[in-house]
């Protein structure tokens, strides 16, 4: 059976509105506490059930369930925050990276190494364990607060590793750092549709050796003969700048290469707007395609 | 024309695209809290580290369970993370929950974490502080019965059993308690959407 825990703050209220009014309601009070357990996430699966069909027809009472929701959610921040383990990222991100080659790639990406992976398909079951030492499990927060007091900083952590690494001669583990892997030829992106073309889609990959970009758009609408789209470089800061125009065949399809003025890497990002054919140097129609990247 | 993000809500989009960064980024800027609370509903750290890497694992690959009607992006994975502890405590005894206990704190103990990025430190200090207030507002009463439903993951009736009252009792003062609650939360800024 479906979680409704985590749908429940998504509230429908069926065409047919219920008239009776919740102040007149004798078993408002009882209702109000059925919808705490509810809110919470503590009423049963079956009940929960039963007790959403209920909910959705009436609005007044689908107001109330998203106002407690809203105040149950915040309770959150009731908690005191933690400071997870030091190595707690690391194995996130080594789990979310084994996550990701570890799902299977679209028709796009498929000849193309990317540095960005997409979650084109979901593994079924989230991939467990790490190679890495799992610290003893803490009993109670009092000795996980010593423990953390205990700790040193991370600048003397990273001191104290430099002298045992020069003391025990890793001479080639320095030169390993030093000779850090290249930059990934080839970074890929998915740029989505927007403004009045949101169902439009592209993919772009950048060559980061020829500072190119190649852009394949679908489902762009074919535009009129005195409009053209053009492609803009997006940087952090400053004016987009001008990557060049093209027209999509009439299935939406069009293929576009652009090169940056330096490189792909002073860039976070590209997007797709409809001018005036011929185009212009700066900006002045809707946009239709976005995306941004980050340069490894 | 300025396109680039930094909204909770324009990094969900961008996570939606496939960008790593803009998880790093929500990670970087919630993962304290979301410790935070897992290690107090479980009191575990080990087991928090995990309920925390699967929920923002849950997050990367199913970014499309968020929407802005869904109330602010940080309330929500909060909720996710209160989901997998209750699924947790459901699966071992429940029995472990203390009120005011001085190792596990409470549900006034809101202090920040002062190793956070500072910009964020001030942020969820101003959201703890307006959830403290809120709690120290309603009845002593109201309050232990809220953190026995939302930290311990028991429902009323078993509230009622554990500290030998009537369920009345129980349910009128988690309805008390709520809707206190929501009348002192409800004029800040915390449960608009972003």
């Amino acid at each position: 059976m479906r979680d409704y825990r985590n749908s429940r703050f998504t509230f429908h209220v069926s065409p047919k509105v219920s008239t009776v009014n919740p102040e007149a309601d004798n078993n408002l009070q009882e209702w109000e506490a059925q919808l705490a357990d509810y809110a919470l996430g503590v009423m049963e699966s079956g009940a929960a059930a039963e007790f959403e069909r209920q909910l959705n027809e009436c609005r007044t009472h689908v107001m109330l369930a998203q106002q407690y929701s809203q105040v149950i959610a915040m309770l959150g921040y009731s908690a005191p925050s933690a400071e997870p383990p030091m190595d707690h990222k690391a194995r996130f991100m080594s789990r979310l990276a084994a996550t990701s080659q570890g799902a299977g790639a679209t028709d796009v990406t498929s000849a193309i190494p990317v540095s960005v992976a997409s979650p084109a398909a979901v593994p079924s079951e989230p991939i467990v364990g790490s190679t890495q030492p799992t610290p003893a499990p803490i009993t109670d927060l009092g000795e996980y607060r010593e423990r953390k007091r205990a700790r040193l900083s991370l600048p003397a952590l990273a001191a104290i590793a430099a002298a045992l690494v020069l003391l025990v001669g890793g001479t080639a583990f320095l030169t390993s750092l030093i000779n850090k892997p290249a930059q990934p030829q080839l970074v890929a992106f998915r740029v989505q549709g927007h403004g009045p073309q949101p169902s439009a889609s592209a993919f772009c990959v950048l060559d980061t050796k020829t500072n190119e970009a190649f852009l394949l758009t679908t489902d762009l609408q074919p535009l009129s003969p005195q409009q053209v789209y053009e492609l803009w470089w997006l940087p952090a800061k400053g004016s987009p700048v001008a990557a060049g125009t093209f027209n999509v065949d009439n299935t939406g399809k069009a293929r576009h290469t652009a090169k940056a003025p330096e490189t792909v890497a002073q860039f976070t990002g590209v997007a797709v707007t409809v001018e005036k054919a011929p185009g212009g140097r700066t900006p002045a129609g809707d946009v239709v395609l976005v995306g941004n990247y980050a340069v490894p | 024309m300025d396109l680039l993000p930094s909204t909770d809500n324009q990094l969900v989009v961008r996570l939606a695209n496939g960008d790593a960064k803009a998880l790093e980024q929500l990670y970087d800027r919630y993962v304290r809290q979301c410790f935070g609370l897992a290690l107090r509903m479980l009191g575990d750290a080990a087991l928090a580290e995990e309920v925390v890497q699967e929920v923002f694992l849950k997050l990367w690959n199913q970014p499309e369970k968020y929407s802005a009607q869904k109330g602010k992006f940080a309330s929500w994975l909060l909720s996710l993370v209160h989901n997998r502890c209750i699924d947790e405590l459901r699966r071992r005894s429940r029995t472990e929950v203390a009120l005011d206990d001085p190792a596990t704190g409470s549900l006034l103990d809101t202090k920040p974490d002062p190793d956070m990025d500072p910009g964020d430190k001030v942020w969820l200090a101003e959201q703890q502080r307006a959830v403290r207030e809120a709690l120290a507002g309603i009845a002593p009463e109201q309050r232990r019965v809220l953190e026995l439903a939302y930290y311990g993951g028991l429902s009323q009736s078993e509230i009622a059993a554990k500290l030998k009252q009537p369920l009345g009792t129980v349910k009128t003062r988690m309805r008390s308690g709520l809707q206190s609650l929501r009348k002192l939360l409800g004029s800040s800024d915390l449960m608009r959407e972003t």
